[in-house]
């Protein structure tokens, strides 16, 4: 195979590099390169994956733009709100090189589809959001023998590895074989996330994806070794640590031959990743320990205590609240007021509020009650100007 | 007494008030394992339980391989020596 004379112009300035050439170029024509997740990762990679001419690039991506995607992922724009993510980058894409084959799979990835959908490619970044999908998405490429390019991020830092490379691991469950508690688990709509820093990460995990695919861990000079990095944007100065990491757990359950107990069979027929991840259950209040929005607006000066973290506090709080986060509050067994006080919690979406009731009645607060559906709720249907966010 | 530094990677600063590095003296035999006792005493059992059950732990920049069994503290066979440097870096999913 060679290059048109098109090409030669559209892709000259990386051939010119002396650790790419032709033969990087030729290799990434040939290559189809699946992207799961068209978010915060997925549209950084998915520009510069396609702008560097891999022969297929699919999008794997279920879920549609929302107007809070925009500070990050910068292939949707305010036009595309609403549309399905994979098509809205596709538009953007094809876009930037015509030359390259944009297959869209607007579906979220299962047990039921993720073989079949792996199998039409070569190398897979993993640029999703929760760790049942990684765990899915790991497994299902140890079992087809493909590399999975990782990423993630949230705040300010952001993690980079490549597992499975040349199908000798190691893979994510030989780095985390125990999937973390739910209440650990902070996706960036509740942490945050600044654009740069997740967008740095995706382009760091499209040139991993042309370093593997062109060859060049496998080169005589360069010994693979597997790595984690870790970036970091507010060091205070950025920095990007990179850390040894073990070879092939001699007890991993999906990519170690002799110790495998996860096959294609048992993720297609038993394996719930959900269950298995666990969720965080926030229900955990009865109908009479709750009270609405209206209920809580029908007060005239009612203690009100806002369990949110402080940054989510002090960009809008309802007046007269105090904020007590429900982190510090769980290790509280006292509040400054008497046990008999009449308490309202409230939070932002009427979940962790739940918690923080429960926590208060344990030390003795038997009159608290939490607001449902937090202040959400009380921007939809007290007070439109309060900002929802 | 043995001096070593922590570094407290991405979410594991929730449990640390956001302390991102800090300096520990341990008594001797320092392992890991006393490490994270000493840690979870500091912040707190629920920190040290985490760190076990669901965080990898660099030492001097290499990847520990550890066991970890029930609730079990692990790394009670790695031994610290002043001046290394270890690291907790709990996963991290989002992006």
């Amino acid at each position: 195979m060679s290059l048109s004379l098109n090409e030669y112009l559209r892709y000259g300035r990386q051939l010119i590099v002396p650790e790419f050439g032709l033969q990087g170029q030729i290799s990434l024509k040939n290559s189809r390169v699946l992207v799961v997740g068209a978010g915060g990762l997925g549209c950084p990679a998915l520009q510069y994956l396609v702008g560097a001419g891999f022969g297929t690039v699919g999008i794997v991506d279920h879920d549609t733009v929302d107007i809070s995607n925009l500070h990050r992922q910068i292939l949707h724009t305010s036009e595309t709100v609403e549309m399905l993510k994979c098509e809205s980058a596709k538009l953007q894409l094809a876009k930037l090189n015509p030359l390259v084959q944009i297959n869209t799979h607007p579906v979220a990835l299962s047990p039921d589809n993720s073989f079949g959908i792996f199998e039409q490619y070569d190398i897979i970044l993993d640029c999703t959001d929760t760790p049942a999908t990684r765990y899915l998405i790991n497994d299902t490429a140890v079992l087809l023998g493909l590399t999975v390019i990782s990423g993630s991020g949230l705040k300010t830092e952001g993690q980079l590895s490549i597992l499975n490379f040349n199908n000798t691991g190691p893979c994510y469950r030989c780095f985390y074989p125990t999937p973390p508690p739910p209440s650990s688990v902070t996706a960036c709509s509740d942490g945050g996330v600044l654009g740069p820093v997740i967008g740095i990460m995706g382009v760091m995990m499209a040139l991993e994806a042309i370093k593997v695919v062109s060859g060049y861990y496998l080169r005589e000079d360069v010994e693979f070794q597997p790595f984690l990095s870790l970036y970091s944007g507010y060091g205070p100065l950025q920095s990007l640590r990179t850390f040894k990491m073990r070879r092939r757990s001699p007890k991993c359950r999906v990519c170690n031959a002799g110790t495998r107990e996860i096959t294609r069979h048992v993720i297609e027929t038993e394996l719930d990743y959900a269950v298995w991840c666990g969720k965080m259950d926030y229900n955990v209040l009865e109908k009479d320990e709750r009270v609405s929005v209206e209920q809580l607006s029908a007060q005239r000066a009612p203690y009100l205590v806002d369990v949110r973290a402080k940054e989510q506090y002090s960009i809008v709080h309802l007046p007269n609240s105090i904020n007590i986060p429900l982190n510090a509050l769980k290790h509280m067994d006292t509040l400054d007021v008497p046990k008999e006080t009449m308490i309202y919690v409230i939070c932002r979406f009427g979940n962790d509020s739940q918690l923080a009731v429960k926590h208060l009645k344990s030390i003795g607060y038997e009159n608290c009650v939490d607001v449902i559906g937090g202040l959400t709720q009380w921007s939809r249907q007290i007070d439109p100007n309060f900002p929802i966010y | 007494m043995v001096a070593v530094a922590i570094e407290y990677f991405g979410p594991a600063k929730t449990y640390t008030n956001g302390v991102a590095h800090e300096r520990v003296e341990l008594t001797e035999p320092a392992t890991l394992n006393t490490l994270i006792q000493h840690v979870g005493r500091s912040y707190s059992s629920e920190f040290a339980q985490y760190i076990v059950s669901s965080c990898g732990v660099v030492v001097n920049e290499d990847y520990v391989e550890t066991e970890r069994i029930g609730i079990e503290f692990f790394g009670k066979n790695i031994a610290l020596q002043s001046g290394d440097v270890v690291g907790i870096i709990p996963p991290v999913s989002s992006g």
